[in-house]
């Protein structure tokens, strides 16, 4: 696990390998990185660090005991906390903190993982700083977050922030080329996360569906044509139904016009590879701020999705706009 | 003293920030206007019943409040600095003694908490002079709880003390503030921050660049503990040394060679290159926000040495150097501002969404194709004019040029007609044409006049729907920035564009262009071919090969090998 893991973030394990060996592992880390990055897989992988019996240098064997108690989230020394409903409340926290004063079951070393740091209430959030900064016992604090922007300052100050990179665009493709999704692999990789279980592989099908109807809408609409409304109508909306679905509708309408852009600067990673030819035509067709201009379109009628604005009217709106620029 | 004990434990490896706290008040950095104050007060035996201190994070609010517990106990008082040594500071220093009460008001924020301490307050200290009551994050206290807390803060018993510390002292009621003596701590300036971090490296055995220290120092934004954390973690990820580079990849910024680049390319309005750096740089895992962030605070760099070069002590994130001072004279002032604007939109729209990417690209494109000039509309009425100007000239150039046009509209259609090496004198100018326009193209020139493309068909189409139509045929596929080649795919629509419409699309070209810009047409096969052709030769370069006939070989290169049949003379 920790090799993998050490394969798809190096400068993160770089970072927390050296503190160890070092002997310089901080009381508390800010874990920052986009949904699908593995913070909760390091977080486990470094508590076991801690406690493994039979480390092979700073790496924990996974096997043993402790080990195995840590990653089903059973041993009394690893805590974990997550949102309870949508946020993160005060009892929680105190709970923690109750928790912690008892001397630690069976090591020296206690741990906490908090998920979702961000999604911790303000009074919450004050709660947990000064325990933190000075536990009474020897603690290891470990925040999740996907966004370090809502997580207070004086929090922020008090740890080591780490940021995970996404993974890199290619060995997504990569691995959905493995999976046996040849032709929408850039798509899926964009759209989601091969390393995660939360990915898109089960609607592939659905997928490339979508993507046959995006290019026939791009189409319809850079030639001007009132058809495209008719499509809006019998395809588009019948195709992707609710909010979710037309998100990634609209995704897919967003790495079109990228890859127009991509075609223009004469880059190769494309969304849509095997449509060289009529993006090159586009791209033609289009001045680059007017490809800039349209993205911005879908990426404000993205907005607009997420204040619960009618689907249909939504993307009649986009179309419409779409048309009309120059 | 306690901290060696704890520095030279393996098991519990401590915080930087935790183990060098300030144990004295002078340690406290870049707060001297209030530490000046508490040692008079102290040696005077002039203190208040009750502090507030307010602050940003790590300004040394809780680390103050710490000495002055200690310090109105020490046994040797009245002191200026608590001596750390003696026993009522090593009890307070240990936790041992129950008369020092460090409370955190962010768990502890309810009426009945308080109620407990006003109870307390009143029994007399067990092992010291002073109760001290030291309240942190005191602004998470609830409304019911400051106002219990107010009547014991106005008058306590002469034994007790009130510190209270908050990083937010709005929200900290009226009553309460007007009760206490408040000080107000300041963000601790890059050369204090500075300062602290050599100090501690010295102590520490460690070694650091000074420009990496400088970096750090800037990143803190004024916080000690800040500072402290980022140095820890440098510790930890360097070698043997402390690099800028260590620096850099555990910020996540960019260096500023690298905005340098960035900002240059937005300068040309060189959107290809600004966008592949983007890529780069993501590509090596630094977040966009940030990089827009960073970026940002370039140009107001800029913009600060702009109004005056003697600012440089407030820049951010570049170094007053030649190259930035050569780079910011460069730059016109109301760009810069703009530049500044539009990031800043785009960096509010980033926030909310997954696509960071994509806005950072949109903002680039944004920023380059930006008009130079300060007032649009100005130049707008301006550039009618002109066009209504070049309208008659060329109206007026129309009649004697016309010959010319017709020379060539003549010349098309025999060439078309599938040359034969007879009709050797129109062919060669063609040739020479073509051939002198192939080695002087450029891939730039081409973009340039691909960019422009759209809106010329769109100024065609204004003046004349079938040209547009027509032309919609072709592809321009080679401009040397003063002549283009038109391929298209269909004979028929090229003799209609050479022989009606020449005039309409020259000036439709020249109105978009700025300047005037010749088209040659031809057939997208023959295209093909004559590019092979060009290609190939420029291949064999290097490698001369055996040499043929110079007028055959124009030949095929113009028309390809089959249609070309040499006839030797002899």
């Amino acid at each position: 696990m920790w090799h993998q893991l050490k394969e798809e973030q190096p400068v993160v394990m770089r970072m927390l390998e050296k503190s160890i060996e070092k002997n310089r592992l901080a009381h508390a880390y800010v874990f920052e990185g986009e949904a699908g990055t593995p913070k909760k897989e390091v977080a486990l992988v470094l508590a076991q660090s801690q406690f493994c019996s039979e480390l092979n240098g700073v790496v924990p064997c996974g096997m043993c005991a402790e080990c195995r108690r840590i990653e089903h989230g059973n041993h009394p020394d690893v805590l974990m906390i997550d949102p309870d409903g949508a946020t993160i409340k005060k009892h929680q926290v105190e709970e923690l903190q109750k928790q912690f004063s008892y001397k630690s079951m069976e090591a020296r070393l206690q741990v906490y993982i908090v998920n979702e740091a961000d999604k911790m209430t303000a009074s919450a959030a004050n709660s947990i700083l000064k325990f933190l900064e000075d536990p009474e016992s020897p603690t290891l604090a470990i925040l999740l977050t996907e966004n370090t922007q809502f997580i207070l300052e004086t929090i922020l100050s008090r740890s080591q922030k780490l940021s995970f990179s996404p993974p890199s665009l290619s060995t997504r493709i990569a691995l959905y080329e493995e999976k046996g999704t040849k032709e929408i692999a850039p798509l899926l990789a964009r759209l989601s996360n091969p390393f995660r279980e939360k990915d898109l592989l089960d609607m592939s099908d659905w997928i490339v569906q979508g993507r046959s109807l995006v290019i026939q809408l791009v189409q319809e609409v850079e030639k001007k044509s009132p058809q495209v409304l008719f499509t809006l109508q019998e395809k588009w909306l019948a195709h992707f139904k609710d909010r979710e679905e037309l998100e990634l509708g609209l995704d897919l309408l967003l790495f079109w016009y990228r890859d127009c852009l991509a075609v223009k600067h004469g880059q190769a990673d494309l969304a849509y590879p095997d449509q060289e030819t009529l993006l090159k035509n586009m791209a033609l067709q289009l001045s680059e701020s007017a490809i800039a201009m349209r993205m911005q379109q879908v990426l404000e009628a993205k907005r607009w999705l997420l204040a619960h604005v009618n689907s249909q009217l939504l993307m009649e709106r986009l179309l419409l706009r779409l048309q009309e620029g120059l | 003293m306690m901290n060696d004990e704890e520095r030279g434990s393996r098991v519990s490896y401590k915080a930087l920030y935790r183990v060098w706290r300030p144990q004295k008040l002078e340690d406290i950095s870049g707060q001297t206007h209030i530490t000046k104050t508490l040692q008079n007060a102290l040696v005077q035996e002039k203190f208040s019943h009750a502090y507030l201190f307010t602050g940003p994070r790590g300004t040394g609010k809780t680390s103050a409040a710490k000495i002055i517990a200690r310090a109105i106990n020490c046994e040797k008082a009245p002191v200026r600095e608590p001596c750390n040594e003696c026993r009522a500071c090593r009890g307070i220093l240990d936790g041992t003694v129950v008369d020092v009460v460090e409370m955190d008001a962010a768990s502890n924020n309810g009426v009945d908490e308080i109620r407990y301490i006003r109870d307390n307050v009143m029994a007399a200290p067990r092992d010291l002079r002073y109760k001290v009551y030291i309240i942190d994050e005191v602004h998470m206290l609830s409304t019911g709880a400051f106002n219990a807390l107010l009547k014991t803060l106005e008058e306590p018993p002469k034994h007790a003390i009130f510190i209270l510390a908050t990083t937010e002292p709005h929200k900290i009621p009226l009553t309460i503030v007007s009760r206490c003596q408040r000080f107000d701590f300041k963000r601790i300036s890059p050369s204090d921050l500075v300062a602290r971090m050599t100090y501690i490296l010295e102590r520490e055995g460690w070694k650091a660049e000074e420009e990496a220290l400088h970096l750090i120092a800037r990143t803190a934004e004024g916080g000690m503990r800040d500072a402290l954390s980022l140095l820890d973690q440098a510790i930890s990820f360097a070698e043997e040394t402390i690099t800028v580079d260590d620096v850099l990849a555990i910020t996540g910024t960019v260096s500023e060679r690298f905005l340098r680049k960035v900002a240059t390319a937005l300068k040309e309005r060189d959107s290809v290159s600004a966008i592949t750096f983007v890529h780069e740089a993501i590509q090596n895992g630094k977040d966009p926000l940030q990089f827009i962030e960073d970026l940002m605070y370039y140009f107001r760099d800029v913009l600060l040495y702009k109004t005056s070069p003697s600012l440089d002590k407030v820049f951010h994130r570049a170094t007053n150097d030649e190259d930035f001072q050569q780079f910011a004279e460069e730059i016109e002032e109301a760009w810069v501002y703009e530049v500044i604007h539009a990031l800043n939109q785009y960096q509010q729209q980033m926030k909310t969404t997954p696509h960071r990417k994509v806005f950072l690209e949109m903002a680039f494109i944004h920023i380059c194709k930006q008009e130079k000039s300060p007032s649009s509309q100005v130049v707008e009425a301006l550039e009618r004019k002109i066009e209504q100007l070049e309208k008659k000239l060329l109206a007026q150039n129309d009649a004697p040029s016309s010959p010319t046009t017709a020379d060539r509209a003549r010349a098309k259609p025999e060439k078309t007609a599938r040359a034969r090496p007879t009709q050797a004198p129109v062919l060669r100018e063609e040739k020479a044409r073509l051939q002198g326009l192939l080695d002087e193209a450029s891939k730039q020139d081409l973009e340039w006049i691909v960019e422009r493309w759209n809106q010329i068909r769109q100024e065609v189409k204004k003046k004349s729907v079938p040209a547009h139509a027509w032309l919609s045929d072709s592809q321009p596929v080679v401009s040397d920035g003063k002549r283009v080649l038109l391929a298209f795919q269909n004979d028929m629509h090229r003799n209609m564009v050479e022989k009606k419409f020449r005039p309409l699309i020259q000036e439709a070209m020249t109105v978009v262009c700025g300047q005037p810009v010749e088209f040659l047409t031809t057939l997208a096969p023959h295209w093909e071919k004559l590019k092979q052709a060009y290609k190939e030769r420029h291949a064999s370069d290097d490698t001369p090969r055996e040499e043929s006939d110079p007028v055959v070989e124009e030949a095929v290169k113009l028309f390809g090998s089959e249609i070309v049949e040499v006839i030797e003379d002899k």
